[in-house]
């Protein structure tokens, strides 16, 4: 048990806890609401005063989704762009974030303010030029194009994500297996990147998810409904009046569960992470 | 060793060049030639920033894009801190609770856009019912159609999308503060108020600093999807931030040049809190060692 109650609060202990239990209902309403309309049908989507709990139209609503109309489709192609962006992303970053915890040289300090002002780069910039860079390679509405973007923008974060985490690693373990004869390819990744593993996943979480909510790059790159990842998929029943709103909920639901599981999964160490990269610098 | 620092760090650095430098030397350089789709443009010089900063829409652009960062800023502060002193205590039900409150951070920003144009409905949404239900039918408000209600929606959906990263710093920061200062101010008589004002606030000075120009970097540079689908920078461009507009002037009214410039205003200005953020890091890291 941590000590972490604040100081003073007396008998009023009960009142602060009802407090945060209706704080979390406010904050969690958009989440159950999405949930709500996506289990009811779509007669009860839209009944004015609306319903407060659903009446049960899961079954149908759910086949519609998955067997008439493209959501499986998009699912996988936003699964396969997170997934192999995630994977490009750490073959370039693990080897970097290796290179920036163990070697000394010149210019590692500026290499490591541009890491960090690279986080902060307004997409825009980037995706103005990046458009018509897809265009002239015949790039565009493949999901090679964000493939390849999406890794690039992850970058930046998840080198210091690994740094970081790397960082825990004692340099003693590198020199004694130097010591031994292993080579630095053999002991970065044989060795310390199992050591650092929880850091390692954090970090790829963290590009699967950026990519798996990446929406400004695909909308002006992937335009045949094929090629759609999630996002876009998504945001085409935006203002479109056709389909039900509890159909629309349910995909909306069904493109939100993988990165809110995800999300829990690694809650805290990616909170760590997070921590540790500001206060570390 | 430099063998091995070219092959361990010559890719990513590679790849770091051609997906942010070179882009940024490119929108700098569309930002300098003639506003044409047409290949080789004319050199114009700073003729682009002239016409973008005089256009007659241009305060109000720059107003609505620190408004919508100040109103982040300032509300997930303030609802962070809040949140976070509730939560850092020991309940029933804390770990519910804290998932509870890290979901925002996971819905992904589309799937939000979605949830919140179906609550904002202003004929069916939830939040019209309820306001109905307690001004006896009398209220209904016109969430994203009508004119400053349209960016302070759009700024509470990202306050929403942003609070667990507030909550998350701000939690990080109270538990950074030694349970000794507090032990002194009660024996020193303060009550709860002044501990909060004398002991709470000034332990979080730092977090306030780096969440303040983390958010300022994020908001002011991300501020596009939600904006882009639920509202299009309307009505009457009144919710349309600098991004948006880059956004517009490139892929709906194909002016390359009018958009890089915007886009290289919108670098500018992250640059600007990018290098005060990296300060403060430098300092911190001086302090801690």
């Amino acid at each position: 048990m941590d000590e972490t109650r604040s100081p003073g609060e007396g008998g009023w202990g009960w009142l602060a806890t009802a407090l945060t239990y209706a704080v979390a209902l406010v904050i969690s309403l958009p989440f159950l609401w999405m949930l709500k309309t996506a289990t009811e049908s779509s007669a009860a989507s839209t009944a004015f005063p609306p319903n407060l709990l659903p009446d049960g139209g899961f079954f149908e609503t759910f086949e519609t989704i998955f067997f008439n109309s493209k959501l499986l489709l998009w699912l996988w192609n936003s699964f396969v762009v997170s997934a192999v962006s995630t994977l490009l992303a750490l073959a370039l970053a693990i080897p970097a974030a290796y290179a920036l915890s163990r070697f000394r040289f010149w210019g590692k300090s500026g290499v490591s303010v541009a890491i960090l002002s690279a986080q902060m780069m307004p997409p825009i910039v980037l995706i103005i030029p990046l458009y018509t860079f897809f265009i002239r390679f015949g790039l565009a509405d493949s999901l090679w194009s964000v493939i390849i973007a999406n890794a690039a923008f992850a970058l930046p974060v998840i080198v210091w994500m690994l740094k970081t985490s790397f960082d825990t690693v004692p340099f003693e373990i590198d020199e004694a297996a130097r010591v031994d004869g292993a080579s630095w390819f053999h002991i970065s990744l044989l060795i310390v990147v199992p050591l650092a593993l929880p850091g390692v996943i954090a970090a790829s979480i963290f590009a699967f998810l950026n990519s798996w909510d990446e929406f400004l790059l695909a909308r002006t790159l992937l335009r045949s409904v094929d090629q759609w990842v999630g996002t876009i998929g998504l945001s085409s029943f935006m203002g479109e009046n056709a389909t039900p709103w509890n159909e629309v909920m349910a995909i909306a639901l069904a493109f939100t569960v993988p990165p809110v599981a995800l999300f829990l999964f690694i809650q805290k160490h990616f909170v760590s992470g997070l921590g540790s990269g500001a206060v570390k610098g | 060793m430099n063998r091995h620092l070219v092959l361990f760090l010559g890719p990513c650095v590679a790849a770091l060049m051609a997906f942010f430098i070179v882009p940024v030397w490119q929108t700098f350089v569309m930002s300098v030639h003639a506003d044409t789709m047409a290949p080789n443009p004319a050199y114009v010089g700073l003729a682009n920033y002239i016409a973008v900063a005089s256009d007659r829409n241009f305060v109000r652009l720059m107003t609505t894009s620190v408004l919508y960062t100040a109103g982040n800023v300032i509300f997930v502060w303030l609802i962070g801190l809040g949140i976070a002193l509730l939560l850092n205590r020991n309940f029933v039900g804390r770990g519910l609770v804290r998932a509870a409150f890290i979901v925002p951070w996971a819905t992904p920003y589309v799937a939000a856009s979605l949830i919140f144009s179906l609550m904002f409905n202003y004929d069916v949404g939830i939040l019209n019912y309820l306001l109905g239900l307690l001004s006896y039918g009398q209220l209904r408000i016109d969430y994203l159609t009508s004119c400053p209600n349209a960016l302070i929606s759009l700024t509470g959906i990202s306050v929403w999308k942003l609070l667990p990263l507030g909550i998350v710093m701000m939690l990080t920061g109270l538990q950074s503060i030694p349970e000794t200062q507090y032990e002194a101010a009660r024996v020193d008589g303060a009550t709860g108020l002044q501990r909060f004002w004398f002991v709470t606030l000034p332990g979080l000075r730092s977090t306030t600093i780096t969440l303040t120009l983390l958010m300022m970097i994020w908001c002011f540079g991300r501020s596009f999807t939600a904006i882009y689908l639920l509202t299009g920078g309307g009505p009457a461009g009144c919710s349309e931030t600098l991004v948006l507009k880059s956004y517009l002037q490139m892929f709906q009214l194909f002016k390359p040049a009018t958009a890089a410039t915007l886009g290289v205003g919108v670098l500018l200005i992250s640059l600007v809190f990018a290098i005060a953020y990296i300060m403060v890091l430098a300092v911190g890291s001086r302090k801690n060692g």
